[in-house]
């Protein structure tokens, strides 16, 4: 246990740790405390509880009604496990940065199978697909379920809103369903664009792609590294990057030329046969982005370029910052970095979670020492004296 | 959703089990914990080996405790004693002076190996075994007893770890018992 939690408790630490200075702590483990440690515990739990005539959440609950919350932690979290991020939310109040946390402690518990091949998008199972392109794309623009089009009123009669009344929604929408099929996978608004010659043609990778559970981030990094890097990213933060470079510390000017969100068959090679097998689907989000054109060599045509974005669950902010960031990588890489949004070790570095978190959150742990020094220096630059009867001049003051 | 009919150790929600009392015995260093509520017919071992590796962690099991259907099952590479994370040997026969585990390196003590020894009994025998350090409480001497583990384990463990952060770190297990003695961990024999 660090000393810290103890020793918030005295009323007056640093009349406390002057006047005690065998009992000064600093980085190290330290006994005491733990009742006050494990109360702070019960206390958090006391307080989603204290009004114990609401019902408890159930993870269902989170997972369909809460599911804008549900999906960023999905995806921030770094593992497909729906019923567990649902959990995390729960066991984290809601706080999106604690509930990945949760997620990626769990993952890192978790025997790795087997690693998939390239997974084809295209297969995806649509629920929602757009183009700001094309108004006119094969298969046709298709909205889904999307918050874009409402007025931001509120609807007050949701602030007590009936069983009954809840029941009826889902119930009126199912009656109003057509009765023909329609096609759940369409083809990728770039693959006519690409068929034109106006984008660069698909290189397949040689190489695995970099694993960022695995090995540390020592740049360069491959595009890979970056792409999985963003795909877990915080959204706020890849937010944050990217508008910066949308509004004007940077000038990629992106077009989506697709927007696609569904469920994405998993293929994985059968243990023993060795073919590909569908294990499963998972809900994500797939944005593709076309802007500025070059030409990779000066007797070339230029092409257009492209940004990728894709993460788990249904983040379509986080998917479109991605791409943009994507291709502002890319820009710096080849005609060197001029804003920080085209500088991978400024972008990859502070777009996580979990690290921005709990860089944060250290500062609550004891720098008993390190601040000591800092008012030592401080009594130092001030000059003359004696440092103990300073000191108490200070606190008088 | 597909449900395999295999042994719970190789199922999530058991490893989920055994993975927190791993936790809690690497926490509590000479607890005994009785894993035979999550192993069913399998062995402690077996479940300790199906929780903790997988296909990027390598194995060296030197006197061949794993048996051949279940070391596929485990899916991890074999490596040489002194290069794998994971080494499985029998506690009852002393480790002979080319038996080097990985103690990692400085910039990654990490990669010191784990060595899992079966013995026959945690909690009776004659090798007693004396254990302070970090997760045990002071004010008890927290004392083990031990059947069927060779003490040269423990007299070569001390040669291992005296150069901290390097080291190994020691998961004994019996038929369905688990005691964990991480690095940190100071032994003295009674």
């Amino acid at each position: 246990m660090w000393g810290f939690i103890s020793e918030r408790f005295k009323p007056n630490f640093l009349v406390n740790f002057r006047r005690n200075e065998e009992k000064q702590v600093g980085y190290v483990a330290i006994k005491g405390g733990e009742t006050a440690i494990s109360e702070a515990i019960a206390l958090l739990d006391f307080l989603r509880a204290k009004d114990s005539n609401e019902p408890p959440l159930s993870t269902g609950g989170i997972q369909h009604q809460l599911h804008a919350l549900h999906s960023r932690v999905l995806s921030e979290g770094g593992i497909y496990h729906p019923e567990l991020a649902a959990l995390a939310i729960k066991q984290s109040a809601g706080d999106t940065l604690e509930a990945a946390f949760y997620l990626r402690a769990y993952r890192s518990t978790c025997p790795r199978i087997g690693i998939t091949p390239v997974q084809k998008t295209e297969q995806m199972r649509l629920i929602r697909r757009i183009s700001a392109a094309f108004k006119e794309i094969p298969g046709g623009q298709m909205l889904g379920p999307t918050p874009d089009y409402l007025q931001r009123l509120f609807k007050f009669e949701l602030l007590d809103e009936s069983p009954h009344r809840f029941r009826e929604i889902a119930k009126t929408w199912l009656q109003n369903i057509p009765d023909d099929n329609l096609p759940t996978s369409f083809p990728k608004v770039l693959d006519s664009l690409r068929a034109e010659g106006l984008l660069p043609s698909v290189q397949t990778q040689p190489h695995q792609p970099f694993d960022i559970t695995r090995e540390p981030l020592v740049f360069p990094v491959p595009r890979s590294a970056a792409l999985a890097t963003m795909s877990r990213g915080e959204t706020g933060s890849l937010l944050a990057i990217a508008y910066s470079n949308m509004r004007g510390y940077g000038d990629i000017h992106p077009t989506v030329a697709e927007l696609r969100v569904g469920y994405l068959p998993v293929m994985l090679p059968h243990p023993i046969s060795g073919e590909l097998m569908e294990a499963g689907d998972v809900l994500m989000t797939e944005c593709e982005i076309v802007a500025m054109y070059e030409a990779p060599s000066k007797d070339s045509k230029p092409t257009f370029g492209l940004g990728y974005g894709a993460c788990l669950g249904h983040n379509e902010v986080k998917a479109i910052s991605m791409a943009i960031l994507d291709r502002a990588l890319q820009k710096g890489q080849q005609q060197g970095v001029e804003n920080p949004s085209e500088d991978p070790e400024f972008v990859l570095l502070h777009i996580d979670g979990i690290e921005s978190m709990g860089f944060a959150s250290h500062y609550k742990m004891p720098h008993y020492v390190t601040f000591q020094s800092d008012l030592d220096r401080l009594r130092e630059t001030r000059g003359g004296g004696d440092t103990e009867t300073r000191g108490h001049e200070e606190e008088e003051n | 959703m597909l449900k395999v009919d295999l042994p719970g150790i190789w199922q999530d929600e058991v490893q989920q089990q055994i993975f927190r009392q791993l936790l809690s015995c690497m926490s509590n260093p000479g607890t005994i914990a009785d894993l035979s509520l999550s192993l069913g017919e399998s062995t402690a071992l077996m479940g300790v080996l199906a929780t903790l590796l997988d296909n990027t962690v390598t194995l060296h099991d030197i006197h061949t405790l794993v048996p051949e259907g279940k070391r596929r099952f485990l899916n991890s590479p074999t490596a040489s004693l002194s290069e794998a994370r994971f080494i499985v040997a029998d506690g009852a026969i002393a480790p002979d002076t080319n038996f080097n585990p990985n103690l990692g390196t400085l910039a990654s003590p990490e990669l010191g190996a784990t060595i899992v020894l079966q013995g026959r009994q945690l909690g009776s025998g004659k090798l007693t075994l004396s254990l302070t350090g970090p997760g045990i409480p002071s004010a008890k001497e927290s004392k083990v007893t031990l059947n069927g583990f060779d003490d040269a384990w423990f007299s070569r463990r001390q040669e291992w770890v005296s150069a901290f952060p390097l080291g190994i770190d020691l998961i004994l297990v019996d038929a369905t018992q688990v005691m964990i003695i991480p690095r940190t961990t100071q032994i003295n024999t009674v």
